[in-house]
């Protein structure tokens, strides 16, 4: 990929008190690919993942979007530099409150207020057309399984077709038959809008799957950043220790 | 100490926070009709039973006292003085913070643990200004009239009880009722609720939106809003008094 990454993290530090979370975190995200940030729980993956879009502020470094140093935006112009992201969070954080049509419209009516009912109704059809997911507007989140809530959450992540899709642990606690759909679903999002995704996730049996490249987070800095292919034959020993867990189990 | 020290502050800065939003178009009127349903409308029952009871014991209280100086015509006037300076207010406002308040940081603090409150803030809706701004306006708004509520059914309470139970003339329980109580006493009472709304509000939400900790946390925080707001309505309700003493003497 040609030119300047869609997102530069430049030397990340970010600490709760005494826990140093993120030490010098450096990481590169081309437009249009699918980046994995693996780790183990606990490694701050969520944490950088809040970073990118605005959620935390560093206690030193950048995160560049487009250019624009997301660290430094508050207000208006990060809500503006939000505009290009699309969030699936690892519980879905779908509103309990409305259904799943109001769910998927809702930064519709929050961002595009010209557009007419109809063009709502149409628009919400047809992302949950490309979630896999239709016939289900008026139920609510909570009649939803887990794997169902997912595709509900990517369908309101993608409704004003951001850039860029972030998802927080997508298969996490779904079991492997659903894991896969939601894999599905993370590559049709991707073949269909064209978007970047970062998912941060310590399940590597869908990160060789669907990523372009792997970043492998650990002690709070990118140890190995390469394709899934490369990956299975790294020699770094965190990366070692995490493949062979995922090979012994599989 | 510094815990309650630090919340206090926490929920200053946070009505700060509010104010600011509260300014920004566009206004919520969804929102702002659901809260005060939640708020005003869900507490009318509850405000409606303490307010009769209220009277009516405090009627029953008032008249063995004063019977004893062969008074009784002050009955009315002197239940319809501590309901609108205080008893409605105050009543009405430990109520609603145990109803709505604890609904509030409850449904706050869940959306805050399920991460509701971050997926508003990645869509680039600020919280407080979709969550917060309409229930601290819709408590300001229906504190007040809640209140009123309670001054009518406390006095219709007493009412009952002095002329029935009692055996109080009517015009015994009304003679003095319009000579001593003044506008400015149920005016001052409107004023504490609607402070107190502020509090309940505030307090509830600053609890919520800061809730951790998974269900466990979300109960916990309600908790401390329940107790916070009680206090604090308690606390700041002497100090209301004591400025509003000038203003209801000189009238």
């Amino acid at each position: 990929m040609a030119g300047r990454p869609l997102i530069e993290i430049v030397d990340l530090y970010k600490s709760f008190g005494s826990n140093h979370v993120l030490r010098g975190l450096n990481l590169d995200i081309d437009e249009g690919t699918t980046v994995v940030i693996l780790g183990a729980s606990g490694s701050g993956k969520s944490v950088l993942l809040k970073h990118i879009i605005g959620l935390l502020h560093p206690d030193a470094g950048k995160v560049l979007v487009d250019g624009v140093d997301v660290t430094h935006l508050k207000g208006r112009e990060l809500d503006e530099l939000r505009e290009k992201f699309g969030m699936v969070f690892q519980g879905s954080a779908l509103f309990d409150s409305m259904s799943v049509f109001e769910n998927v419209a809702f930064p519709l009516r929050e961002h595009q207020k010209h557009l007419s009912q109809q063009e709502i109704h149409d628009i919400v059809e047809s992302k949950l057309r490309v979630v896999g997911l239709e016939g289900v507007d008026e139920v609510f989140p909570a009649e939803l399984s887990g794997g169902m809530r997912k595709r509900v959450a990517l369908a309101r992540a993608i409704a004003r077709e951001p850039k860029i899709v972030l998802y927080d642990e997508p298969t996490t606690g779904l079991d492997p038959i659903t894991t896969d759909s939601v894999n599905d679903m993370i590559e049709t999002a991707r073949k269909e809008l064209g978007v970047t995704s970062v998912v941060i996730s310590h399940d590597i049996g869908s990160a060789l799957r669907i990523a372009d490249v792997v970043a492998v987070l650990h002690e709070g800095v990118i140890v190995e950043r390469s394709t899934p292919e490369e990956l299975r034959h790294s020699r770094h020993p965190q990366v070692r220790a995490f493949l062979q867990t995922w090979f012994q189990r599989s | 100490m510094i815990q309650a020290l630090s919340d206090l502050g926490g929920v200053v800065i946070l009505g700060g926070g509010v104010m600011v939003q509260a300014a920004r178009p566009p206004f919520r009127m969804r929102n702002f009709l659901a809260a005060c349903d939640a708020i005003g409308v869900g507490s009318i029952s509850v405000v409606v039973l303490t307010a009769l009871f209220t009277g009516a014991v405090f009627s029953v209280q008032t008249n063995l006292a004063f019977a004893l100086f062969n008074a009784q015509s002050l009955v009315g006037a002197a239940v319809a003085l501590s309901l609108t300076r205080e008893l409605a207010p105050v009543l009405t406002g430990l109520m609603v913070t145990g109803r709505a308040g604890s609904a509030i940081a409850t449904e706050l603090g869940s959306m805050r643990v399920t991460e509701q409150i971050d997926a508003l803030a990645t869509m680039a809706v600020n919280p407080f200004h979709y969550l917060l701004v309409p229930r601290v306006l819709a408590a300001l708004v229906t504190l007040p009239l809640l209140t009123m509520i309670f001054d009518l059914v406390g006095l219709a309470g007493a009412y009952f009880v002095a002329i029935w139970l009692e055996g109080i003339s009517e015009a015994e329980f009304w003679s003095r009722v319009s000579d001593w109580v003044t506008l400015e006493d149920i005016l001052g009472g409107l004023i504490k609720a609607a402070v107190f709304g502020l509090i309940i509000s505030l307090t509830a939400c600053y609890k919520g939106f800061n809730a951790s900790g998974g269900a466990k946390g979300v109960g916990q925080s309600t908790t401390k809003a329940v107790v916070m707001s009680s206090v604090l309505i308690l606390i700041v309700d002497y100090f209301l008094t004591t400025l509003m003493m000038g203003w209801w003497h000189r009238a």
